[in-house]
């Protein structure tokens, strides 16, 4: 079942989804809007006319391809940040230590923003910003959770042998901590989809009108009266997606 | 003897504390500063002032200074109280974020308690063993991990429609409950684990009542790591009403921070994320602090 | 089991209690329209800026129109010059002195008299380098200087003709601000402490929440159009800011705001059959919400293409579907109610694909390597639309998107945040559309957007021919001349398809039904508070 979902997941991030019989996302046909629910549009149309159906398919592998290299940014550098603070010579470690604590200190908002209005508001820009300003607390998991392995007589044992502290990490701490960092890892992507539509709530997100499930809440809140469905469906298309990849994280750390 | 390593301890979290602040300003003063233009550009582009009159005016806020000779002088005045002055506004930025604060804490502190209460409750209750008790509450903390912010905003909104301008209630349960699902998640989750701890099966094996066993062996282990989440959550809440306080038309910090970043006006975000790490380490030290009382294992600083 | 029960009823228990706490606990609020006399009026944008010298917005006059009058006013009926502070005026025959005969017994908010001097003081700081004004300063056009004849008389020269002086004078960004104020606050200060002579007192100003007024009790000297007979109950407006779009309505609704400026046409169309709620939706003259085609940039410099783009918009369904038919569909550089609007615009470049994809073609543009989009020499036809948020323009940049993506035609756009990044990215030139426009009666306004140079000028085109025009319209008193040549100017534009207009603006306010004689002045963006009174007959 675990296994299922996951496939179904990567799978749908990967696989272009031009050879479903889809409307066009982007068509608009102005005659048409705010439809609820019909045999034409079986979820209904937008304020522009767009097919609802349609945009939620294309729109949902928009948002996971952008949290997904949001959280591979977040989790390559987090990780190596974090282990980094057991390999670097020990005087240094209390700078690198507290450089963290500082980067976690400083909003979150505004270390995306700041990459969004130096890039320019992109999918790429986007993903950095969503993905660096999780960097710091990504690094402060991965070391609490190698400082646990770290006191484990298995290490004190390798220390004792002369390995040095780059083998201890790669051989020893990495193998060790891999598992519930995954886990992990599947948080920060459950909270990259949150965060990034968050960012299109906020006008700084993804390019309006892109079928993606952040933009089409974030519009979809502007005729929440005339045509509830379009905020309806990319709500619930969104909590149902962070919900099970919450689950997927929860029952792999069980494991 | 002993007094003296207590007031070397307290001395060296200070000093990291202060690190972390003067770090975070450090790093605030100068990614901002990686944007092309300021506020006085775009603001002076509207008017007929020419190129030399922009240039005069950058020139008296200190703007046309070598960055680091900004660096030096922001921090010369930050030790005189002075955080300087807003660049949209002129007003200063000490009265700007005054301003913003008391309904900003108002906000935040109540939020706090909402997700302390909801967050620790909903944890205890999804942990029980029994189903029929678990289920509305681990259904609850999920749905709230899952569901953006601003969603069940505008649910609440458009559905409750009370007069929300003035009134704390409806912002204050939307940022708790939001704030407080990571803590009910994290606590049950320990909660969960430790149940299955030995020293516990030899307690129950022991004797001891149930209600004892809860109170004095497994509540506060599950609260140790309970408490990092609460103590980051708090450190967050300061700069994280913006959306809470756009979708209910709150003043605020968060909207000063995102106004404020959006229009380049230097004083004021290096201001708010002044305050803002300052809010983040002190959650964080009390965080240190209540875990030490509670396992005297615990260092406070390696 | 038993024990988690009870835990779990406590629970229950405590939930409630916490909230019944927090909620009595909670401090009372200032800004409720319980209390008598005050209304709360919902501005739409936040603006970091409110000095009328200074700043630009039209939020700030929304607010500050209550707080200080003019020299001269614009009937709200008629739109006609009627007597303000002055009482009379008369031009110089070479068009280059206005003298202005002053009211007496006029005292601004602070008791200081108004007079001459007061009159000097403004124009010396609107005209002062170092408050940088936005707009202010332009309004008074080839101003040269003044001349204090007595007390109660001054003179405003002017290097050359300039027949929208007394349009400049009045508008807000020209109110009369007491002197004493001005020395006694900073430039940047003053907007905080603000000092005029209008029906409301400036209370306070707390940047990003709210601008409150209170009426002045002394308000006797307003122009023709206030009567006594006609002042309203309102004795205090709180302004507060309401910037997120789709929950206006519900502030009005839930009784948060009494009027409201900006609701979303669906919304404002769903209103109809609601007697709790009064629509106003008013005109704005001006500039229709258009986009300025960029002359300097692959493929806009080619006026074919520029032409191409106009035929192949359905403005109609444009403004069918975002607008929700509320506001007339633009066709020129004007709108349908603005003085000068030249009727024979009316229809220019109607959606006609077949003009469109035969303009394309003729210029060389055809899709050579078979991917949808039309190329010339290996350039894809793109273009870069630069969007701001407001005013629905993300929706209508959509579907213009769309439209022209059924003909070949590529459409990149660029959303930026707020007015100071709209300014940056027009200042790198990376684009070639972008949205723009401004508001007023007098055709002036065309000047700074297609002179050549203009500050405004975000088309980059020049024409010595459209120079001359609108120079001389600006210089020429006669109202049927410049008549004449605003026509032409307005031909010339359109001729070289500088813009792509799209609606007139109409501003959809709506108030509380309690409250009544709310009107709007003739530019539109600006109500006359000083009539409104809120009336509850259940009482």
């Amino acid at each position: 079942m675990k296994r299922l979902v996951i496939i179904i997941l990567l799978l749908y991030m990967a696989i272009p989804m031009t050879w479903l019989p889809l409307k066009d996302p982007q068509l608009t046909h102005a005659a048409a809007n705010r439809q609820p629910p019909n045999a034409v549009y079986l979820l209904g149309t937008d304020h522009l006319g767009r097919d609802v159906l349609s945009r939620l398919i294309y729109g949902g592998q928009h948002t996971l391809r952008i949290a997904g290299l949001a959280t591979l940014v977040a989790t390559s550098i987090g990780l190596v940040w974090g282990l980094g603070l057991y390999i670097l010579p020990k005087f240094t470690r209390p700078l690198f230590y507290h450089s963290l604590d500082a980067l976690l200190a400083i909003p979150g908002l505004l270390l995306a923003l700041l990459i969004l209005t130096l890039l320019g508001q992109s999918d790429l820009s986007l993903a950095l910003a969503v993905g660096v300003s999780q960097i710091a607390a990504v690094a402060r998991v991965s070391h609490g959770l190698a400082k646990q392995t770290y006191h484990q007589e298995f290490i004190t044992a390798a220390k004792a042998l002369g390995a040095s502290s780059w083998h201890i990490t790669r051989h020893h701490i990495l193998p060790n901590i891999l598992p519930p960092f995954i886990a992990y890892a599947g948080v920060i992507f459950a909270f990259s989809i949150l965060n990034s539509a968050g960012l299109s709530f906020l006008g700084v997100g993804v390019v309006p009108g892109t079928p993606d499930w952040g933009v089409m809440l974030a519009e979809g809140r502007y005729a929440f009266r005339a045509a509830p469905w379009v905020a309806f469906y990319s709500g619930l298309a969104i909590s149902l997606t962070v919900w099970s990849i919450n689950w997927l994280a929860d029952s792999w750390q069980k494991h | 003897m002993k007094r003296n390593s207590v007031l070397r301890s307290v001395l060296q979290v200070v000093t990291s504390y202060v690190f972390i602040v003067w770090l975070a300003a450090t790093f605030a003063f100068f990614a901002i500063r990686l944007l092309p233009g300021d506020a006085i550009e775009a603001k002076l582009a509207l008017s007929a002032a020419s190129p030399a009159a922009i240039a005069e005016q950058r020139a008296l806020l200190g703007l046309n200074l070598p960055i680091a000779e900004q660096y030096l002088q922001f921090w010369v005045n930050l030790l005189r109280g002075d955080l300087g002055h807003s660049l949209t506004s002129g007003l200063p930025v000490t009265e700007l974020i005054g301003n913003a604060l008391p309904s900003t804490l108002e906000l935040a502190l109540s939020a706090f308690l909402v997700a302390l209460i909801t967050g620790l409750s909903l944890g205890v209750l999804s942990a029980a063993t029994s189903a029929h008790i678990s289920f509305l509450p681990s259904l609850l903390t999920n749905l709230l991990l899952s569901v953006p912010i601003y969603w069940t905003g505008t649910l609440m909104l458009f559905f409750f429609n009370a007069p929300s301008q003035s009134a704390l209630f409806a912002p204050m349960l939307l940022l708790g409950l939001h704030t407080g699902a990571p803590i009910a998640r994290v606590f049950s989750a320990s909660l969960k684990q430790i149940r299955h701890a030995p020293y516990l099966f030899a307690a129950r094996a022991k004797g001891l009542r149930a209600r004892r066993l809860l109170l004095r062996h497994t509540l506060p282990l599950a609260l140790l790591p309970t408490l990092n989440v609460i103590g980051l959550q708090a450190g967050f809440l300061l700069a994280g009403t913006v959306i809470t306080e756009i979708l209910f038309q709150r003043r605020g910090v968060g909207r000063l921070l995102l106004a404020a970043t959006l229009e380049q006006d230097y004083p004021l975000v290096q201001g708010i994320v002044l305050l803002a790490a300052i809010t983040y380490t002190l959650a964080n030290s009390i965080t240190a602090l209540i875990q030490r009382l509670i396992d005297p294992r615990i260092e406070t600083v390696s | 089991m038993l024990r988690r029960l009870s835990l779990f009823v406590a629970f229950l228990i405590f939930i409630p209690i916490l909230i019944a706490i927090t909620t009595i606990a909670q401090p009372q609020t200032e800004t409720t329209s319980t209390e008598p006399g005050t209304i709360v009026y919902g501005l739409t944008l936040d603006p970091s800026g409110f000095d009328p010298h200074i700043n630009q917005s039209a939020e700030l006059g929304i607010v500050l129109r209550q707080v200080y009058d003019t020299l001269v006013y614009r009937d709200p009926q008629t739109g006609r010059f009627v007597p303000g502070l002055a009482q009379s005026w008369s031009v110089s025959d070479d068009g280059l002195t206005y003298t202005f005969t002053l009211k007496q017994g006029v005292k601004f908010h602070d008791d200081t008299p108004f007079n001459a001097a007061a009159v000097a003081a403004n124009l010396d700081r609107i005209t002062n380098p170092e408050i940088a004004s936005q707009k202010a300063i332009f309004l008074l056009g080839p101003y040269e200087g003044y001349d204090i004849i007595d007390d109660y008389t001054i003179r405003i020269r002017l290097t050359q003709p300039y027949s929208p002086l007394l349009d400049g004078l009045s508008q807000v960004y020209l109110g009369m601000a007491s002197p004493s104020a001005l020395t006694e606050y900073s430039p940047l200060r003053y907007q905080y402490h603000q000092v005029g002579t209008g029906p409301f007192i400036f209370e306070e100003y707390v940047p990003h929440d709210r601008i409150v007024l209170r009426r002045n009790p002394d308000y006797t000297w307003g122009p023709s159009f206030y009567t006594p007979e006609m002042m309203g109950n309102v004795e205090r407006i709180v302004y507060n800011f309401f910037t997120d779009p789709p929950t206006r309505i519900l502030s009005l609704e839930n009784g948060d705001a009494q009027v409201m400026g900006e609701l979303l046409p669906a919304d404002a169309r769903a209103l109809t059959g609601n007697s709790e709620i009064q629509l106003y939706p008013v005109a704005i003259p001006g500039q229709p919400l258009q986009f300025l085609m960029n002359t300097q940039r692959f493929p806009t410099d080619q006026r074919s293409i520029r032409q191409a783009l106009l035929f192949a918009t359905n403005r109609v369904a444009i403004v069918d579907t975002v607008f929700q038919s509320f506001s007339p569909v633009a066709w020129g550089p004007l709108t349908a109610n603005s003085p000068f609007y030249h009727s024979g615009m009316q229809g220019l470049y109607a959606y006609d694909i077949g003009q469109a994809e035969s303009l394309l073609s003729t210029s060389g543009f055809e899709d050579t390597d078979n991917d949808g989009w039309l190329d010339f020499g290996g350039a894809p036809l793109q273009i870069t639309i630069i969007v701001p948020p407001w005013g629905l323009i993300p929706e209508v940049a959509q579907l213009i998107q769309d439209q022209w993506r059924e003909i070949g035609i590529q459409v990149i756009l660029e959303p930026v945040p707020n007015f100071p990044t709209l300014r940056e990215k027009i200042a790198e030139g990376e684009y070639n559309l972008v949205a723009f426009n401004l508001f007023g009666m007098d055709a002036s306004h065309l000047n700074s957007m297609y002179l050549s140079g203009g500050v405004n000028n975000f088309t980059g085109f020049s024409s010595q021919e459209l120079d001359n025009m609108l120079l001389e319209a600006v210089r020429e008193v006669e109202p049927q001349r410049r008549q004449v040549l605003y026509q032409r100017a307005q031909e010339i534009i359109m001729q070289e398809a500088l813009i792509l207009p799209i609606r007139d603006y109409v501003n959809l306010n709506a108030s509380d039904s309690r409250i009544h004689g709310l009107i709007f002045d003739p530019y539109g963006w600006f109500p006359l508070m000083y009539g409104v009174s809120f009336i509850d007959e259940a009482q």
